[in-house]
């Protein structure tokens, strides 16, 4: 890895070539770039921040794969059934096998790139058994710290091939030219220049867009810019109107980010799940079950409570986990990580309760892809998050990093293939787009107003927060859609910032990644009024049934002469039929 | 409502000619840290305040800053009273709180910080034990966030000889990796380790508790020792060996054992000046009751 230094300036925009650009630096982009370098591409890795350190991979703890460590019975086909079946049958059948199949290479590289995974006392490998997963295949490693050390792996690779990196820059746009991706704009975020990136294959890795929430668990980067990008530009997004929440989320404010897990027991106790009047609410909605009750009848007791105005908060969506009743000595280890958090935050887990809030996890929508990781704009790739889900509507701990590895692993590839098929534009090529785009980005800066991009954000989040919760109706989504479309309207044309320096502006940043989140949340509003069912974790209150007649399809979504246009196409049922999956 | 208090260094070298501090009083809520506290400038108050955070629960290492003049993660320091909170020193400064720490990642780059291994496993997953990977495991834990980095006083000399805490970590955890075969000890050597003061200022600044001082600089010096390939493994043994010998230090014999030829031609003027400074002597007198130290010698050698 080695930090780059720009070099030939041009009308005050930097230009860069390469065979193979990567944008983002997650587990999927460190992933691609040192594929695409190892199959001999001239390689650039862009990122929004440092490497290694912006990502939500970093905050992950394991990793699902069938292989030698399971049980001899194991095998991919059972993966693949508890996958499809969490997803409510949306799955893409054939990319989903091509995941499973693939992940088990994902494990052996991250031993040979560094990291070692739990084992036991004789040596071999030590998984356990994944929540939603039939057999025990999830693997993890020393403190379940798994996310922290598979990108450290991976950095680590990146520094032994000194792969060219620029740190600090967001790419802004995509250079096009006769319908063939060719390179990228980006601002340097660090000096405020625009650098124009010439590449013969370009992988989007930018992650999901779940900033468009007001509370969400994974790190603040996550703003869409790559999804955004590609929709801009043209390419099929598809899965945009599934997210998944959790409603666990623990929240001292002063601490978001850390989930309290719900199904668990030490000895015959579990949780108590409290309301603002103290009540233990699970025995209202599953007496018989109460805390151990499946994850949607949890969801959906949680959001009842809260509509119905027994949360506590600001937003009146605070609820509260009860540990008290609990022997300390073992809820201190078995939650190792709320007890930590909750101290820190001057919560006392012997005698107060911990305050949860309903949060997104993961955005699931993005770029369509197809086995190669090529999007449908020719020259573009997508792998990571920045996919649209693979799995449907929800997905089973443990294969988002399967995910990130593979297509990772293969938009490396084949980007790589591709870019010695395809020759490299001149800088002179997309003169007309540098010079739009220049204009754009520079917009927020030459304005004079007094409304701020974090203004902007916090409305938007707002709208999302209200009217995109997990439990959805049409008259609410389209109030959602007005107020979106009405803030894309009149607040952000508006939009101005507060210091005018080009040096590590945050707040120009954020001017930029407001437009990416008004983009993508106007397609999840649409994509959710189009979708007219109820589906596991998807849940429509006016159409509150399985629809397979006429929903077992993915709605995928493009830009058409200006215009958001959706196409519903039919699953390919090829492995698993509705009904035949794993049930626990 | 109670108060906390921010006095935040402020700085934009594209404009400004120096630093300034800004204070900003703060509404404080229970557990409240000072990322908490930046936060809430940024948004409320000042929009234009440059810092960097990620993730929030001490997994990325972006957030250090010096809080009171001390370096931390921002995410993980309690936010009290008043307080100064500086950018990381030693570093060239973007803007405001954000420095540029390529400088350390060059130094990382340059011990070669990846797994090398001669030959792959016949069979995957091969058998690691864990109780081979023990002193490796809680460097594993590094998030390079250079607060250890900060705190160092060797490093704030800003000595090309002393390569930094960070790296020494990184340079440790491949040598304590039972899969690694690459001879690190040249890298050792290059990475000034002697030059620690084991002022324990980077075991304290570290958010997440590796022991720098025993888990790291420790372990390389012992490596060092038993390879006696490093000057500072043979200075030790040699220097052990001539006392048992002879009961005293002959500076020549020491240098001789401890040194090339052309080094010694080298030193030559150091050589002369601390002979006369009387730093060295023909003098030197015998220890009297070597016998005693021998004996200790023979026992520590019999425990190992």
């Amino acid at each position: 890895m080695c930090v780059g230094k720009m070099g030939g300036m041009m009308t005050g925009i930097v230009n860069r070539e390469t065979d193979v650009l990567v944008i983002g630096g997650g587990l999927a982009g460190m992933r691609a770039a040192i594929e695409a370098r190892d199959q001999g591409a001239a390689v650039l890795l862009i990122l929004k921040g440092k490497l290694g350190k912006m990502n939500a991979g970093i905050c992950s703890y394991h990793y699902a794969a069938v292989g030698p460590w399971g049980n001899p019975d194991d095998m991919n086909d059972l993966y693949l059934r508890d996958v499809i079946d969490a997803g409510g049958y949306l799955a893409d059948q054939e990319l989903c096998k091509i995941m499973i199949e693939e992940a088990k290479e994902g494990i052996f590289e991250f031993e040979r790139y560094g990291l070692m995974w739990d084992r036991k006392n004789d040596g071999s490998m030590d998984p356990y058994l994944g929540a939603g997963h039939s057999r025990p295949r999830t693997m993890s490693t020393w403190m379940r710290q798994g996310g922290l050390d598979m990108i450290h792996a991976y950095r680590s690779e990146m520094r032994r091939r000194k792969i060219p990196i620029i740190e600090d820059v967001m790419a802004t746009r995509l250079l096009v030219k006769d319908g063939k991706v060719v390179g990228v704009i980006a601002l340097d975020i660090l000096s405020g220049t625009l650098i124009s990136i010439q590449a013969k294959s370009v992988i989007i890795a930018t992650g999901s867009h779940h900033q468009v929430f007001p509370v969400a668990t994974p790190p603040p980067e996550g703003t869409g810019d790559g999804v955004a990008m590609a929709y801009r530009a043209g390419a099929e997004l598809t899965n945009m109107e599934f997210v998944l929440f959790v409603c666990t989320l623990g929240f001292p404010s002063t601490f978001r980010g850390i989930l309290v897990p719900t199904l668990f027991k030490i000895g015959d106790e579990t949780m108590h799940l409290l309301n603002n009047k103290g009540e233990r609410i699970m025995q209202r909605y599953d007496p018989e079950h109460l805390e151990m009750a499946t994850k949607d009848v949890i969801a959906r007791s949680i959001q009842t409570e809260i509509r119905e105005g027994r949360g506590d908060g600001e937003e009146g969506d605070t609820l509260y986990v009860d540990l008290r009743h609990l022997p300390y000595e073992a809820a201190r280890q078995k939650l190792a990580e709320v007890v930590f958090f909750a101290n820190k935050a001057g919560i006392d887990i012997k005698k107060e309760l911990v305050p949860i809030r309903p949060a997104a996890h993961e955005t699931l929508g993005g770029i369509r892809i197809n086995k190669q990781c090529e999007s449908s704009l020719p020259g573009l790739y997508a792998a990571g998050s920045a996919i649209g889900a693979i799995y449907g509507n929800d997905g089973i701990p443990g294969r988002g990093v399967g995910h990130a590895v593979v297509f990772g692993r293969r938009a490396g590839q084949f980007a790589a293939q591709g870019a010695q098929k395809s020759d490299r534009v001149s800088i002179e090529d997309v003169k007309d787009q540098l010079d739009e785009e220049k204009t754009r980005v520079f917009r927020p800066m030459e304005r004079r107003s007094d409304i701020r991009p974090i203004a902007v954000m916090r409305n938007l989040q707002h709208v999302l927060g209200k009217y995109f919760g997990w439990a959805k109706n049409e008259k609410d989504l389209t109030a959602g859609l007005k107020e979106i479309l009405r803030i894309r309207e009149e607040q952000f044309p508006q939009i101005s910032l507060s210091s005018r320096t080009k040096r590590f502006n945050l707040e120009w940043i954020k001017a930029l990644e407001v437009e990416n989140l008004i983009d993508t949340a106007e397609i999840m509003f649409e994509a959710a009024l189009q979708r007219k069912e109820t589906r596991t974790m998807y849940v429509r209150d006016d159409y509150p049934d399985q629809d397979d007649k006429n929903w077992l399809k993915h709605l995928v979504v493009k830009k058409q002469s200006g215009r958001m246009t959706f196409e519903a196409v039919p699953v390919k049922l090829l492995y698993v039929r509705p009904g035949e999956g794993h049930k626990l | 409502m109670k108060k906390v208090t921010a006095k935040v260094f402020r700085y934009d070298p594209s404009t400004d000619d120096t630093h300034r501090y800004e204070t900003y009083e703060v509404p404080y809520e229970k557990g409240m840290r000072v990322l908490g506290v930046l936060m809430y400038i940024q948004e409320n108050v000042d929009t234009s305040l440059a810092f960097r955070y990620s993730c929030r629960r001490k997994r990325c290492g972006s957030c250090g800053v010096l809080v009171n003049g001390k370096p931390g993660l921002a995410c993980m320091e309690e936010a009290k009273g008043e307080m100064v909170i500086e950018p990381l020193p030693n570093l060239p400064i973007v803007r405001d709180l954000v420095v540029e720490t390529t400088e350390y990642e060059e130094r990382i780059q340059s011990i070669s910080p990846y797994l090398i291994r001669k030959n792959q496993p016949e069979r995957e997953p091969e058998i690691l034990l864990p109780d081979d990977f023990v002193a490796v495991r809680p460097l594993n834990q590094c998030i390079e966030c250079f607060s250890c980095m900060s705190a160092c006083p060797v490093n704030g000399l800003k000595w090309e000889g002393f390569s930094g805490p960070t790296t020494l970590i990184q340079l440790a955890r491949r040598m304590l990796d039972p899969r690694d075969d690459m001879d690190r000890i040249p890298d050792a050597r290059q990475a000034g380790l002697e030059h620690c003061v084991t002022c324990y200022a980077c075991v304290n600044a570290c958010p997440v508790e590796i022991g720098i001082l025993e888990g790291v600089i420790e372990n390389i010096k012992k490596k060092c020792i038993e390879e006696e390939a490093s000057v500072y493994g043979r200075y030790n043994k040699a220097w052990g060996d001539l006392i048992i010998k002879n009961g005293l230090i002959n500076p020549f014999t020491l240098i001789r054992k401890v040194s090339t030829f052309e080094k010694l031609l080298g030193n030559v003027l150091i050589g002369i000046k601390f002979f006369l400074k009387g730093k060295i002597s023909l003098k030197s007198k015998r220890i009297p009751n070597i016998d005693e130290i021998r004996t200790i010698r023979k026992v520590i050698e019999e425990e190992k």
